[in-house]
């Protein structure tokens, strides 16, 4: 019945299908690039797309299609390490906060509330200015700042889902609240979770984008899809493929998760359930 | 209603507060010494001290933090390192570039959005349907400066319609002044317009699905007027709220938008801050920026009551 | 005989679900005299609202179509009216109240202004004019203080008050006949009588024709002169109100009237009528009611029975009565 509802809508399927082409890509890349992506060849400078390298060489010879090929790799990397930072932080937090109320619930969402006040670029700006570049810290960086997302969102399923009756039951019949909130209540708040990781996955790699493009990402060599478009914005004139590629290959992948994304929630969410 | 205004109100300081230590702390934690920076790399060795001294670098967090909040309340920023003006100076001479920029683009991006979420929703699971929400969802997907580079290459470049970079204050030409924002102000509308819209659809789809628009059908009233009176009131309500992030998001977005384009705003001056290690700059700007994020949802909150009643009076 | 003023002809309004195509109004014809007050009478979900809704064709679109059956207003066909035609009626000719008061009022504009459109787009007053028509309105329903009234909110009035404005806002256009869909099941039982005084006030003195819908055979007693008892989205039983409370001949209206507890009779159970309604998704052959019968036939089971006369005016659906009377 899941499963119906969610193909109903032919959205959806196409974002599955981005999802999975993409996470193919990343999958098999090793089998996929026609070119070493690091490898410099100065003769090839800045060419067009050819039948040799099919989206062309950036500035030092290498090979586009490859490094965007590679750089499914990076993205999925970024994706899956942010999104899980910000849902373990997010989680524990909105759980403690929605369950015991009061003013651990306050603080909690006092701070959330402050760090969601800062747009999100300048805040991932800020933690990277402390921390310093590099896809780690970036990755920390942009878990950090989702994490306020992911708390508010389970603790309003914890604070409806505190009051019903079986948790009543549960603590009638000598529950501690570690038990309550892990076998209870935690279980029913995965709705949300997931489609928010779903869209947070797409968040994350365009937030890679945005810092790389200002600096702060991956350091050269890795071919990250933000860098590579970096490296090519100065080049913009005279080779416009090499912002151009990256570009669609990240609207791609962040398109697929939206769409899925859009989609889960459709089903998912039970106010729409009719 | 006054009492709702007023306990709104009193919720913005702790967080004002809040974001102000954070703002503190994260440029405390910023690798690099501002004293250092200030006097140079060649300065003699007492120098260095002298200046922490000054800059009071030697006092313990809490009055650091203490002293530079009593600063800001004065509307003392400090002093921009690398200029030597009063950082508050050089705000008030950017704020009106980021607020106009910022300001086209939302105009550019309600006219957008609005309708579209409204046919989108009305229009529920046709194809018209599906093709906004495609579109809206490709606004999301696609990296905000990517847009921003794509639009320069093919308007500026390709097609010389409209130039790339510069700024033109509108008090001076305005003509050529939107000649200046529309690029950039267009290719960031593209981005918060696609939010707007599908949060304003499924306002839309929800708001419809209530009793009270089969009751103004039931009375006879026509489709038009139950869409854009009846529905559309209700659906708005949540949709101010994320307008009310999109401005916010402006703001971020000025950052990169103003670097692409050479507009010189906030956004442009911290960036260049950040690298040059011009912390006062940085710091003032920060706090501009937040404080006028919170200031932004305050009025959306205000608002909100006009588009539902309802909230002024719970508890 | 006058030409009935509602006349609805084997009307079958199904719900096309991703679980199956629900049945919800399987064939239900019946007519409305002018001044007269009809009821429909049946449990939740055995299709009554939904009887009255394809009326005024605000039946929810998708998922719901009417897919056949006629609805003839004074004559004239509903069915394929064009929407401009359709909307001069409703609200005006026919006018139609809900269960829940507080939903069927929009919560983001005032309560004059709503009531006031009534009279904005049906009789061509401004804005200005529709007030002191709207104050009218309301008063003539007893709403104390009328003037102030109108700029309240929907949320700011009680349930019952609410209730009285959307009678207001259904008879401003002094309507031909007036669908009350469960109009008190939602207030208390003090507040019941009063809207049903009103409502019947209101027929008598404009000679107003209703169709009151409820679960409530209580209600149904003082406030009709016909009553139709629904099951499972067909008829079971109908005729005048006097002759079904004396003489109940459908198994499922004897059920309800013995379902209800006698004041002064000892009663150790409650009554209750056995089984449940049918799933909509999956009806049975024969005879919908069958399964819960205390009268079942072998036939019950495998034909469907029809609409038999059993006395004056008085039809009942049941193999029982396939020879005549009882």
């Amino acid at each position: 019945m899941f499963f119906k509802r969610l193909i109903k809508n032919k959205l959806t399927v196409v974002g599955a299908v981005l999802i999975t082409l993409m996470a193919l890509m990343a999958i098999l890349s090793p089998w996929l690039t026609t070119h070493d992506p690091y490898k410099m060849d100065f003769k090839q400078r800045l060419n067009p797309p050819s039948q040799d390298h099919f989206l062309g060489t950036d500035e030092y010879g290498r090979d586009v299609y490859s490094r965007i090929v590679l750089g499914s790799t990076v993205a999925m990397r970024v994706g899956f390490f942010s999104v899980s930072l910000s849902l373990i932080l997010g989680v524990l937090l909105g759980l403690f906060s929605g369950y015991y109320g009061g003013w651990t619930d306050s603080i909690i969402m006092r701070i959330m509330d402050a760090v969601v006040t800062f747009p999100t670029l300048l805040l991932a700006i800020g933690i990277m200015a402390v921390l310093g570049p590099g896809l780690i810290n970036l990755m920390i960086a942009i878990g950090v700042v989702y994490t306020p997302r992911f708390a508010r969102v389970v603790r309003s399923s914890v604070l409806s889902i505190r009051e019903k009756e079986y948790i009543e039951a549960a603590r009638v019949t000598g529950c501690n609240n570690f038990s309550i909130i892990f076998q209870h209540i935690l279980p029913n708040c995965w709705p949300p979770v997931i489609i928010l990781s779903t869209i947070n996955f797409g968040y994350a790699i365009l937030w890679e984008a945005a810092l790389s493009y200002l600096g702060l990402g991956a350091p050269p060599p890795t071919p990250s899809w933000g860098s590579v478009l970096s490296e090519g914005k100065d080049f913009m004139v005279i080779a416009p493929w090499l912002t151009t590629f990256p570009g669609i290959a990240i609207a791609f992948v962040v398109l697929g998760l939206n769409l899925f994304g859009d989609g889960l929630r459709d089903v998912l969410d039970p106010r729409l359930k009719e | 209603m006054r009492v709702y205004v007023i306990k709104r109100i009193l919720t913005i300081v702790p967080v004002i507060l809040l974001v102000s230590l954070i703002v503190f702390l994260l440029i405390h934690f910023i690798p690099g010494d501002p004293a250092l920076v200030f006097v140079g790399e060649d300065a003699a060795p007492g120098e260095v001290e002298r200046i922490r001294f000054e800059m009071g670098l030697d006092q313990p967090l809490y009055i650091q933090f203490g002293t530079w909040l009593a600063m800001v309340v004065r509307g003392d920023f400090g002093e921009s390192i690398i200029y030597q003006r009063p950082v508050i100076d050089l705000i008030w001479e950017r704020l009106p570039v980021t607020l106009s920029f910022g300001f086209f683009s939302m105009l550019i991006s309600l006219m957008i959005a609005i309708p579209s979420g409204i046919l989108a929703a009305a229009n529920q699971n046709t194809y018209k349907d599906y093709f906004f929400t495609f579109i809206a969802v490709l606004g999301i997907s696609i990296p905000g400066f990517w847009l921003a580079l794509m639009f320069i290459f093919t308007f500026s470049l390709k097609l010389g319609w409209l130039p790339a970079i510069g700024y033109i204050p509108l008090t001076q030409d305005f003509w050529g002044g939107v000649e200046c924002l529309i690029l950039p102000s267009t290719a960031h509308a593209m981005l918060t317009a696609a939010i707007v819209a599908r949060m304003l659809r499924s306002s839309m789809l929800e708001v419809l699905r209530q009793d009270f628009i089969t009751t103004a059908r039931g009375k006879g009233l026509p489709e038009r007027w139950v869409i854009y009176k009846h529905a559309l009131k209700n659906a708005f309500a949540p949709t101010l709220t994320v307008i009310g992030f999109q401005i916010g998001a402006v703001i971020g977005g000025s950052i990169i938008f103003e670097t692409i384009f050479t507009l010189p705003g906030i956004g442009q001056m911290i960036y260049t801050a950040i690298g040059d290690r011009d912390y006062p700059v940085v710091q003032g700007c920060l706090l501009v920026i937040a404080f006028s994020f919170v200031l932004v949802n305050l009025v959306v909150d205000l608002l909100y009551s006009y588009f539902d009643p309802r909230i002024t009076y719970e508890r | 005989m006058k030409e009935p003023l509602l006349d609805v002809i084997e009307l079958k309004t199904y719900f096309y679900t991703l679980a199956g195509v629900v049945r919800a109004v399987d064939g239900v014809s019946f007519h409305l005299n002018q001044g007269e007050r009809l009821g429909i009478v049946g449990e939740s979900g055995c299709g009554k609202s939904v009887t009255a809704r394809p009326i005024l064709r605000i039946v929810p679109s998708p998922p719901g179509r009417i897919v056949s059956g006629q609805i003839n207003f004074k004559g004239e066909c509903l069915n394929q009216l064009p929407e401009k035609k359709m909307n001069k009626i409703r609200g005006s000719k026919i006018s139609m109240i809900y269960q829940e008061p507080m939903s069927s009022m929009n919560p983001a504009f005032t309560i004059g202004n709503q009531v006031g459109e009534v009279f904005r787009f049906h009789h061509g007053k401004n804005k200005k004019e529709a007030v002191k028509d709207v104050i009218d309105i309301m008063d003539k329903v007893g709403i104390p203080a009328p003037e102030k009234r109108v700029n309240d909110y929907p949320h700011q009035l009680s349930g019952g008050m609410l209730q009285r404005v959307v009678i207001s806002m259904a008879i401003a256009s002094r309507p031909e006949i007036l669908i009350a869909d469960e109009p008190t099941t939602a207030l208390d039982v003090t507040i019941q009588a009063q809207i049903l005084e009103i409502i019947n006030n209101l027929t008598y003195d404009t000679g107003m024709s209703l169709i009151l819908i409820t679960h409530d055979l209580g209600v149904v007693a003082n406030n009709v002169d016909r009553v139709i008892v629904m099951y499972s989205g067909v008829i079971v039983e109908s005729g005048e109100v006097r002759e079904i409370f004396k003489n109940p001949s459908h198994p499922y209206t004897q059920g309800l009237f013995n379902c209800i507890p006698r004041i002064g009779r000892q009663q150790d159970v409650l009554d209750e009528i056995a089984g449940v309604v049918p799933n909509l998704l999956n009806l049975p052959d024969g005879c919908l009611f069958a399964i819960r019968c205390p009268f079942v036939k072998e036939v019950c089971h495998h034909q469907k029975p029809v609409l038999i006369e059993v006395g004056p005016e008085h039809y009942s659906r049941c193999w029982l009565y396939s020879n005549g009377a009882k």
